[in-house]
C-alpha cells in the first residue's frame, strides 16, 4: 500500500469516527450514557462473579483472587481495544441489504476497510481509558513487578490479539456476504470470546488448546497474565505472530471467496 | 488503444448462468452504449466492470490493470453514477461532495469542488440537505459526485432519467464536451434510445447474457430494412390501394395518411409506380429505421434483419 493511500484511509477513518461522535452527541446522548453504564455494569458483574467464585474456592485453576481479577481486567482491556475499530461488523448485514456495501465496493478504498472500520465507536475509546487504570491497579495488587519489558510485551500481545480478532471478524462478515447472516455468528463469536475471561486451563486440555491455538482468546488474558507471573516464555509470542499471520491470510482468502457469491443489493 | 478489455466474462448465480461469456473492448475517448431488455445482463456486466461483482470466470482489464485485483488504482480513475444509488441523506450537497473528495483523495479540494459546483449548476442547492432534493436535483448531484475525481472512464446509469429536458440536453452536451476535451470514455446505459443514438459511437446489445449486437447505432438500425412511406393522398387513392395489394405490402391509414411498410431498397421503385399511376399526394414523409426499432425487434425476440417489406 502506498503512503498516500494510507493517508487517505486514516483521513477517511477519522472523518467517519468524528461524524459518528457528532451524531451521538447530537442525537443519542441517552444511548451513549446507557452504553457506558452497560459496559461498567458488565465489568462490575464479572468482578462480582470472580469474588464469589474465587472467594469461595480460594483458587481458580491455580490463580489467587487478585490474580483472577488481574486476568479479568486484562481481558476487558484487550477485548475493548481489539474490537475498538471493528464495530462496523455489527451493522454489516444491514449494509449489504440496503446497498451500502455496493457503495463500499464502488470507490477506491478497500471494501474490507469500510466493512470493518466504518463505524468505530468513539465511546469505546473513552471506555478503554479507565480499563488501563484498572489493569494497573489489579497488577499492583498481584504483587508482581511492573517492568518496561513486560509492559512492551503486553503491547505486542494486544497487537497480535487485534490481528487475530480482526481475522475472525473478517470471517464473520464473509459469512455475512455469503448467507446474509451476521447477528448469530457474532453472538456465537462473543460467547466463545467470553470464555477467555477465565484462565483457559479450566476448560480442560482440548478447550485450552482450542482457545489458545485456534481462537485467540487465551491471548486476551491468560497468556498476558502468565507472562506477568513469569509462567510464559516470551519467545512463544513468535509462534503466535505466525498464527496471527496465517489466520489473517486465511480470513482474507475466505473473504475473497465469499465475494464471488455476492450478488449485489440491486440484483 | 483499448482502455477496457472484457474477455470471456461469465457470471453464475447459484448455478444459473447470467452472463454467458461476453468479450468486448473499448477505446480511449469512446462512448459506448449498453442496451438490452430487462434481465439481459446489463447491470451485472456493469457491476463486474466496476468490481461490485466478482466474475465467475473471464477477465476485466481497465487501463491495463486487472479488476478486481487492482481495484484501488483503477477506481481512482473511474466513476459511476446512478439515479438508483442513494446519497447520504443527512449530509448537504456540499458535505456529500467533500466526503467524496476524501474518498478519492483529491488534492486542492476547494478548487475542485468549486469547479464541480459551476459545471453542474449546484449553487442554489449547495447547502441544502440531500433529503430535501427532488429526483432531478438528486440525479444532478449524483453526476456531480461522479465527476469529483474527473474520471477517465465514467459509467453513468440512465444519467438523464428524471431530469427536465433542458438540463438533460445540457448533461448530454457536457458528456460530449468531456470526450472532446479530455478524451473521457463513457459507458452509458439508458432507456432513452434517441440519447443513445445521438451520444454513442458504438452500442452493445445484450440478450440472455450474450452480446447479440455490437456496432454503431446507425449500422444496427440499418439491420432493420423496413421503411415507412407516409402519403396524404389527394387523388386516385383506390389505385394506391391496388398498388399496395398487388405489391403485397402492409399499410395502415391514420388521419388520412397512408403509411406503407416496405424495404428501403424498394422505395425508389415504389415511388416511381406512384408517379406512373398519377397518384397525387399533398404530403410525403419517410421514416427510416431507428435504433429503437432495432431494439424493439430484439426485445420482442424476432430475428433481426428479417422484414415484411413486400416483394415489389
Amino acid at each position: 500500500m502506498k503512503i498516500q493511500h494510507l493517508k487517505a484511509y486514516v483521513r477517511v477513518w477519522l472523518k467517519l469516527t468524528i461524524q459518528q461522535f457528532q451524531s451521538q452527541v447530537a442525537n443519542a446522548r441517552g444511548a451513549a450514557a446507557l452504553f457506558i453504564f452497560g459496559k461498567l455494569f458488565r465489568l462490575a458483574s464479572a468482578l462480582l462473579l470472580v469474588y464469589v467464585v474465587v472467594g469461595k474456592a480460594k483458587l481458580i485453576a491455580g490463580y489467587s483472587l487478585n490474580q483472577a481479577i488481574f486476568l479479568l481486567m486484562l481481558f476487558n482491556l484487550t477485548q475493548t481495544i481489539s474490537q475498538l475499530f471493528l464495530r462496523g461488523v455489527y451493522l454489516f448485514r444491514q449494509k449489504v441489504v440496503d446497498g451500502t456495501f455496493d457503495f463500499y465496493l464502488l470507490n477506491p478504498l478497500s471494501e474490507l476497510f469500510y466493512s470493518l472500520f466504518s463505524s468505530t465507536d468513539p465511546l469505546d475509546i473513552i471506555v478503554s481509558i479507565p480499563y488501563f487504570f484498572l489493569v494497573g491497579w489489579a497488577w499492583v495488587n498481584t504483587g508482581y513487578a511492573m517492568t518496561l519489558p513486560v509492559v512492551l510485551l503486553l503491547l505486542v500481545i494486544i497487537i497480535l490479539t487485534t490481528l487475530m480478532v480482526t481475522a475472525w471478524h473478517i470471517v464473520i462478515i464473509a459469512v455475512g456476504v455469503r448467507y446474509l447472516e451476521v447477528d448469530n455468528t457474532v453472538m456465537l463469536y462473543r460467547d466463545l470470546e467470553r470464555m477467555g475471561s477465565f484462565p483457559v486451563s479450566i476448560y480442560g486440555k482440548f478447550g485450552e488448546n482450542l482457545l489458545t491455538y485456534f481462537f485467540p482468546f487465551a491471548l486476551m488474558a491468560t497468556i498476558p497474565a502468565q507472562l506477568v507471573f513469569g509462567l510464559f516464555n516470551p519467545w512463544f509470542l513468535l509462534l503466535f505472530a505466525l498464527f496471527a499471520f496465517i489466520q489473517l491470510r486465511l480470513s482474507l482468502w475466505f473473504w475473497h471467496r465469499s465475494l464471488l457469491s455476492y450478488s449485489s443489493a440491486s440484483s | 488503444m483499448a482502455i477496457l478489455e472484457v474477455k470471456d466474462l461469465k457470471k453464475t448465480f447459484k448455478q444459473t448462468p447470467v452472463i454467458k461469456g461476453i468479450s468486448f473492448d473499448m477505446a480511449e475517448g469512446e462512448i459506448l452504449g449498453i442496451l438490452g431488455p430487462n434481465g439481459a445482463g446489463k447491470t451485472t456486466t456493469l457491476q463486474m466492470i466496476l468490481g461490485i461483482l466478482t466474475p465467475t470466470s473471464g477477465t476485466v482489464t481497465i487501463f491495463g490493470q486487472n479488476m478486481p485485483q487492482d481495484k484501488t488504482s483503477i477506481m481512482e480513475r473511474v466513476n459511476f453514477s446512478s439515479t438508483y444509488t442513494d446519497l447520504p441523506w443527512r449530509l448537504t450537497v456540499r458535505e456529500n461532495l467533500i466526503w467524496t473528495s476524501y474518498l478519492y483523495n483529491i488534492p486542492d479540494r476547494a478548487r475542485r469542488l468549486d469547479k464541480i459546483k459551476t459545471i453542474f449548476r449546484l449553487d442554489k442547492l449547495w447547502n441544502q440537505s440531500t433529503s430535501s432534493l427532488s429526483a432531478g436535483q438528486r440525479t444532478r448531484v449524483n453526476l456531480a459526485r461522479a465527476y469529483v475525481n474527473f474520471p477517465q472512464l465514467l459509467l453513468p446509469d440512465e444519467p438523464t432519467a428524471s431530469l427536465d429536458p433542458e438540463v438533460a440536453a445540457y448533461i448530454r452536451e457536457f458528456f460530449a464536451d468531456q470526450r472532446t476535451r479530455f478524451n473521457t470514455s463513457i459507458i452509458l446505459t439508458s432507456h432513452n434510445m434517441t440519447e443513445v443514438e445521438n451520444l454513442c459511437d458504438r452500442v452493445l446489445i445484450l440478450k440472455n447474457g450474450r452480446i447479440i449486437g455490437n456496432d454503431t447505432p446507425g449500422r444496427l438500425a440499418k439491420k432493420i430494412d423496413e421503411t415507412h412511406l407516409n402519403l396524404r393522398v389527394t387523388k386516385r387513392a383506390d389505385i394506391l390501394a391496388q398498388l399496395i395489394e398487388t405489391s403485397k405490402l402492409k399499410s395502415v391509414e391514420t388521419d388520412g395518411v397512408t403509411s406503407i411498410t416496405l424495404k428501403e431498397k424498394l422505395l425508389p421503385l415504389f415511388l416511381y409506380e406512384v408517379a406512373k399511376n398519377k397518384i397525387h399526394y399533398s404530403e410525403i414523409t419517410i421514416d427510416k429505421p431507428t435504433l429503437e426499432d432495432y431494439f424493439l425487434r430484439i426485445a420482442k425476440g424476432k430475428d433481426h434483419g428479417k422484414s415484411t417489406g413486400g416483394d415489389l
